[in-house]
């Protein structure tokens, strides 16, 4: 195990108690709702706040054990972390950004830079050495801080919400290149996120959050299959299609066509809805939803004030309603009706 | 048409507001005409040139540095403790250190006199196991204008620290910089301006110094008879070196503000 750690903090209203391991090479999304404490887990782990219990071990090494008086501090721990909003250092251009840990390792400058150069190109970042921070666009921004993180070789990487601050259209891209540059990593990474989209396309395997405490464990599949609550439900509930990308359409197998907002990936693909992204009308809508389909509804299910409505057609998915649209609708087994999708509501990643 | 209505964007002040503004101005103007207008300028030349004066400005000029380097090595370190650390009584400790910033500054220098002077607190010891006497030193001038002054780098800085993001410091500390060296590289560029704006606050405060001086270093030509005191002094003896002397000090005080206020002072154009 490079991550054996069981953290108990109590900050506010919020009260931590999780248990968490991950082996070498490992990719671990912890997927939950806002405030369920995923970013305080990060913190602990990175050791910019200590644990109340409990203790933490990175391959081998107790950092924190308050019972055993250890805190190893956080310029200690060799721990890389991509902040939600990157926090690059505003009064240095890009280079010295990501030569900034080698730097304070004592590596020299020449060859700090070097190396720096060296993973700018990695990320895909070129010709920008000078640029300051407030001039790069997000996706830019995304990639330095990843580099800047993977830099000082960390032995556990750590992103909280590391697509979060992009807007639908290049976080297609910037999710596909954190894929590989995760699958590329040798050591252990940690990622938080609330969008089940991100954990099932860049983890091996997720941890489910709630209110400060583990919920379920396991590969995406898995605990889709068998949700235990109802937050794990609803992600379950996501609509999978496998196809392949071209020229900016979605082909799903099975011969249906997608207007997706991602232009430029080309290849067998996954495209991920949210049912509530699934808007149902009796006549053909027109304006913005480009992608609109006749479909039949096979099974209804209420759930208070949500209603799921599974659909049969060239597409099969399920849409997430309120009571009173189905009500409005007339939904019932057997009706037939259109479905439309937006193409920003559809997150495409290459398989 | 459009190229008028952009220009309008400046709207002019109504009057009542226009007409204020111009007093306040005059009311800054006045006293420095005034000052002008009494000036021996045929003598200006002979009359800054003499020893004396020459004297106290080297001491003005050598002891306000000083000043603003001890304001600068002992007040960096207290503001970043004042905004960054959480500890009881902060808000107490907070006040303490900018105290001599609302009181008079006479008061200061009798305080300073009681606790450093020979028979004072830590004075007493000071002579006995040192055999150091501070008042009526040029140590005493440069300890005076210290305790006037600092409060102005420490109210600046805290402010400057407080307002840059702690998530930078944090980001230093993942990329293994020690607490010092993320302080060097990433807090002291991050608040750069306020530096410079607080030392020349406290610079300024220590050239114009007074009340504390006269009490705690007295009046010695020559080891602690700055322009200030000597514009005091002089007046009644020989008017003319007086309003020289404090023209001098005008155009140093104001050569500083000018120099630096566009860049370092938020002044100048906005740029939005």
């Amino acid at each position: 195990m490079t991550l054996r750690a069981h953290i108990v903090v109590v900050r506010g209203s919020l009260s931590l108690d999780v248990w968490l391991n991950a082996a070498a090479g490992e990719v671990v999304a912890l997927l939950g709702p806002n405030g369920a404490g995923k970013t305080t887990i990060l913190r602990c782990l990175a050791g910019l706040l200590a644990i109340d219990r409990g203790s933490i071990e990175i391959l081998g090494e107790v950092v924190d054990d308050p019972s055993a008086g250890v805190f190893v501090p956080t310029e200690r721990r060799a721990c890389g972390v991509m902040f939600q909003q990157y926090l690059l250092f505003p009064q240095m251009n890009v280079l010295e950004n990501v030569a900034f840990g080698m730097r304070a390792h004592g590596v020299e400058r020449s060859s700090a830079h070097a190396q720096a150069r060296h993973w700018l190109g990695r990320v895909g970042i070129d010709g920008l050495d000078r640029s300051r921070p407030e001039q790069l666009s997000g996706g830019q921004a995304q990639r330095v801080a990843l580099a800047r993180a993977l830099a000082s070789e960390p032995r556990l990487l750590l992103l909280d919400e590391p697509l979060a601050a992009l807007d639908a259209t290049s976080k297609v891209d910037v999710r596909r290149e954190l894929r590989r540059h995760l699958t590329e990593f040798k050591g252990t990474a940690v990622l938080v996120t609330h969008d089940p989209v991100d954990a099932y396309t860049l983890a091996d395997r997720v941890v489910i959050v709630e209110q400060g405490h583990v919920v379920q464990d396991g590969t995406f599949v898995d605990i889709a299959a068998h949700p235990r609550s109802a937050y794990v439900a609803d992600l379950a509930g996501v609509n999978l299609l496998t196809g392949s990308m071209m020229g900016g359409v979605f082909a799903v197998d099975g011969g249906a066509m997608l207007v997706v907002a991602a232009d430029d990936v080309d290849g067998a693909a996954i495209a991920v809805i949210r049912p509530q992204a699934v808007s149902l009308h009796v006549t053909r809508p027109d304006g913005s939803p480009r992608n609109t389909w006749r479909a039949a509804v096979i099974d209804v299910d209420h759930r208070g004030e949500r209603v799921r409505v599974r659909l049969q057609g060239p597409i099969q998915l399920t849409a997430e309603i309120t009571a009173a649209a189905a009500q409005a609708l007339g939904i019932k087994v057997g009706l037939e009706l259109w479905a439309a999708v937006k193409a920003t509501e559809i997150a495409v990643t290459l398989n | 048409m459009l190229s008028r209505t952009t220009r309008r964007t400046e709207r002019p002040l109504p009057w009542p507001a226009f007409a204020l503004a111009m007093i306040a101005i005059a009311f800054f103007a006045l006293p420095l005409v005034g000052l002008m207008s009494r000036a021996p300028w045929s003598d200006a030349l002979s009359i800054l040139g003499r020893a004396s004066v020459l004297e106290a400005l080297r001491l003005s000029v050598v002891c306000s540095l000083l000043a603003t380097a001890l304001s600068v090595l002992l007040g960096l370190p207290l503001a970043w403790l004042l905004a960054r650390r959480r500890f009881v009584g902060r808000s107490l400790v907070r006040a303490l250190c900018t105290l001599s910033m609302v009181l008079p500054p006479v008061v200061g220098g009798v305080a300073l006199l009681f606790a450093l002077g020979r028979r004072g607190l830590v004075g007493q010891w000071l002579d006995r196991w040192f055999d150091l006497r501070l008042p009526f030193t040029s140590t005493a001038v440069v300890i005076a204008q210290t305790f006037v002054a600092m409060p102005f780098f420490i109210v600046t800085v805290e402010a400057a620290i407080r307002q840059a993001d702690p998530g930078h410091d944090d980001a230093a500390r993942t990329l293994g910089a020690s607490s010092w060296y993320s302080f060097r590289r990433v807090t002291l560029p991050a608040i750069r301006s306020a530096l410079v704006a607080g030392a020349v606050l406290s610079w300024a405060r220590a050239f114009g110094e007074f009340g504390a001086t006269i009490m705690f270093a007295g009046s010695f030509p020559g080891r602690t008879q700055t322009l200030p005191l000597s514009v005091y002094l002089t007046l009644d003896t020989d008017q003319q070196e007086a309003i020289m002397i404090a023209l001098l000090m005008v155009a140093v005080s104001f050569a500083v503000l000018v120099a630096l206020r566009d860049r370092w002072l938020g002044g100048g154009e906005q740029t939005t």
